[in-house]
Formats: structure tokens, C-alpha cells, sequence
């Protein structure tokens, strides 16, 4: 299996900076929302980005292909970090700090209500445990294979598809009182 | 688990674990399952519409700002590789470098210390295997290597 970042980060390794920024554009965007979901705030999930790049500069010389992908190298750092900032959060402040409030002032009532659902889906995600929501997030919004996910999360892939199959019955439950507003969709997905 | 033979069951565990969409679901599995779903539609029409809400529910809602802040942050980690590479930090060559020198002067400055404890002790005679010992702990060669060599960075 070839690592399609192997030949990047080599030239990473080397000093390559045009192999930087190819390698900054082909991750960043996953790598903020990975954070993004699991820490419900923009700031820090930026913050936390940039420390995963910061890593990959530090690491890429001493990489050797033949093992893990780079990207899941990379998926793994960034949820440790997350982890890291979950766990001080905790530690130190109520544990609904960093949640973004969406701002729905001066917007249409259709985007209102958007805004106002999102929020409330975020809010569920939040809720679920740390390992059920990184489950969620990497097989859902990062598309993640079931093997890749599983290699993140460091969890076979049964276990993968036990936190998946709770974190998804607890976000049934708890956004059940939003069910009439899918059925819809559910229906024009049978089709 | 993709050569266990596909059962209803396993179908609705799919569908409970990984949602709706089959380019989601294990990619050995998927054939089966979707062969499975269509022969017996009506025994699975609850789980595949309960996991289609979930679906729904989970997908992403256009974020004002997004664009930006990932222009912001793409810029930002493009220039941290500048910077660490124009500290001597990053590439290999240039941290190589660096730690052989501090590596190369702190034994230049160990053998200037065993010089001087050798002449000091018992008259110029070398029984210095413990002092060569106590040297090394005091100094700790190895200490940069192991890091150097331990990876990971988690």
C-alpha cells in the first residue's frame, strides 16, 4: 500500500517548502474540522491545527512509509491534542466551555432555523463521550474507512463499530424531538 | 468480519453503525449488504429510514466563515515551516548538524574533565572505569540520542 503523502513528506524532510504548502493544502481543511467537531470552538481548533503541522515539520525527516498512512499519523495527533484540551478543560472550567454560540442576528428565518438545528446537532455531538464523537466525526464528516478510523482511534474495528452504533443511538435519542423534520429525506433516500 | 456470510442482522448492524449510505460501509461487506437490502427491503425499511434521519440530522450546515478561517490557518502553517526551517529546527540536515556540534563539544569538555580527574587521582593512575561511569551520567550523552531516535511525537 503506498502512502499517497509518502512522497511529500520526504521532500518535507528535505526542506521542500512548495511540498509544505502542497501538504498544508491537502489537510488543513480536514484537520480544522476534525478539531472543530471535537472541540466545539474555532479558536482552539485552530490552535490546535497549527500544532499538528507543527509536529509534521518537526517529524516528516524521521518518517519512514511502510507502516501507518501519514494522514492517519496526522488524524491521530490531532485528536490526542484534542483530547488533551477536553481533559483540561475538565480540569479547570465548566464543561460547556469553547461551545460556539451561533450568531443568527440579521439572517433570514429559514438560516434562523438552520443555524438554530445545527446548534442543536453540535450541541448532542458534544454530549456524546470523547471516543463515541471522534468515531462519529472521523467516519462521517472526515470520511474515513472503517480500517482508518479504527487505525485513529487505535481500536480494532469491532470496537470501532460499537462506539459508532452507541454514539449514533444516543443522537437518536437525543435529538428525537427533530425527527419529523427528516422524514422527508429519509423517504427520498428509499426511493 | 467480511468473510462471515451476510445475514439480516449484519445488514442492520451496518446500518446502525455507519448510517445509510452504503459509500460509507465496510468496503468487503458492501456488495453483500446492499444485495441483501434489496431482497428484503420491507424487513429493513425501519433501520434503513431511522439511519437515514441520523444521516440527516449529522450533515454539515454551510459555516459563515469557514473560508476564511482556513485561508487564515493554511497561510499561518505555511509560514510556521519558514520560520522553524529558518531556526535550524526542522530539517534533517540542519538539526543533524547542530546536535553533532553540541554533541562534539560536550565531549571535547568531558575528556578535559577526565584529564583533570585522572590527574588528581591516586597519583596519576587510571582506575576510572566508576569515575568514566559517573562522567557519562553526569553528561548523559545518550539522553539527546534516545529522544532523537524515539519518534512519535505524541
Amino acid at each position: 500500500m503506498t502512502d499517497p503523502d509518502g512522497e511529500l513528506v520526504a521532500a518535507i524532510g528535505a526542506g521542500d517548502q512548495a511540498a509544505a504548502a502542497a501538504l498544508v493544502r491537502a489537510h488543513m481543511a480536514k484537520m480544522l474540522a476534525l478539531a472543530r467537531r471535537m472541540l466545539g470552538d474555532a479558536q482552539e481548533a485552530e490552535d490546535v491545527a497549527q500544532e499538528v503541522f507543527l509536529r509534521v515539520w518537526r517529524e516528516a525527516p524521521r518518517w519512514r512509509p511502510g507502516g501507518a498512512k501519514f494522514a492517519t499519523w496526522m488524524h491521530r495527533v490531532a485528536l490526542n491534542l484534542c483530547y488533551d484540551r477536553l481533559r483540561r478543560r475538565r480540569e479547570t472550567t465548566d464543561p460547556d466551555a469553547g461551545m460556539d454560540i451561533a450568531d443568527s442576528a440579521a439572517s433570514a428565518p429559514e438560516q434562523i432555523w438552520a443555524r438554530q438545528r445545527h446548534a442543536r446537532v453540535q450541541s448532542a455531538l458534544h454530549a456524546l463521550p470523547e471516543r463515541q464523537r471522534a468515531a462519529i466525526t472521523l467516519c462521517h464528516y472526515q470520511e474515513m474507512s472503517n480500517i482508518e478510523a479504527a487505525a485513529v482511534l487505535e481500536v480494532s474495528v469491532h470496537a470501532l463499530e460499537s462506539l459508532l452504533a452507541r454514539g449514533r443511538r444516543a443522537l437518536k435519542a437525543s435529538l428525537s424531538d427533530l425527527a419529523g423534520d427528516y422524514s422527508g429525506n429519509a423517504e427520498g433516500h428509499e426511493a | 468480519m467480511s468473510e462471515a456470510p451476510m445475514t439480516l442482522e449484519r445488514v442492520k448492524a451496518i446500518l446502525h453503525a455507519y448510517g445509510s449510505e452504503p459509500r460509507r460501509w465496510p468496503a468487503g461487506e458492501r456488495a453483500g449488504a446492499l444485495a441483501l437490502l434489496e431482497r428484503h427491503r420491507t424487513a429493513l425499511e425501519a433501520d434503513l429510514a431511522e439511519a437515514a434521519r441520523i444521516d440527516q440530522a449529522l450533515s454539515p450546515t454551510p459555516n459563515d466563515g469557514a473560508d476564511t478561517a482556513l485561508e487564515r490557518a493554511e497561510k499561518a502553517a505555511i509560514d510556521s515551516f519558514a520560520s522553524a526551517q529558518a531556526k535550524g529546527t526542522v530539517v534533517h540536515g540542519n538539526f543533524g548538524v547542530r546536535r553533532t556540534w553540541v554533541r562534539a563539544c560536550a565531549a571535547l569538555a568531558a575528556c578535559a574533565v577526565l584529564g583533570v580527574v585522572i590527574g588528581y587521582a591516586d597519583g596519576g593512575q587510571m582506575h576510572a572505569l566508576e569515575d568514566i561511569a559517573s562522567l557519562d551520567a553526569a553528561f548523559d550523552f545518550t539522553r539527546d540520542g534516545g529522544a532523537w531516535a524515539s519518534g512519535g511525537g505524541q
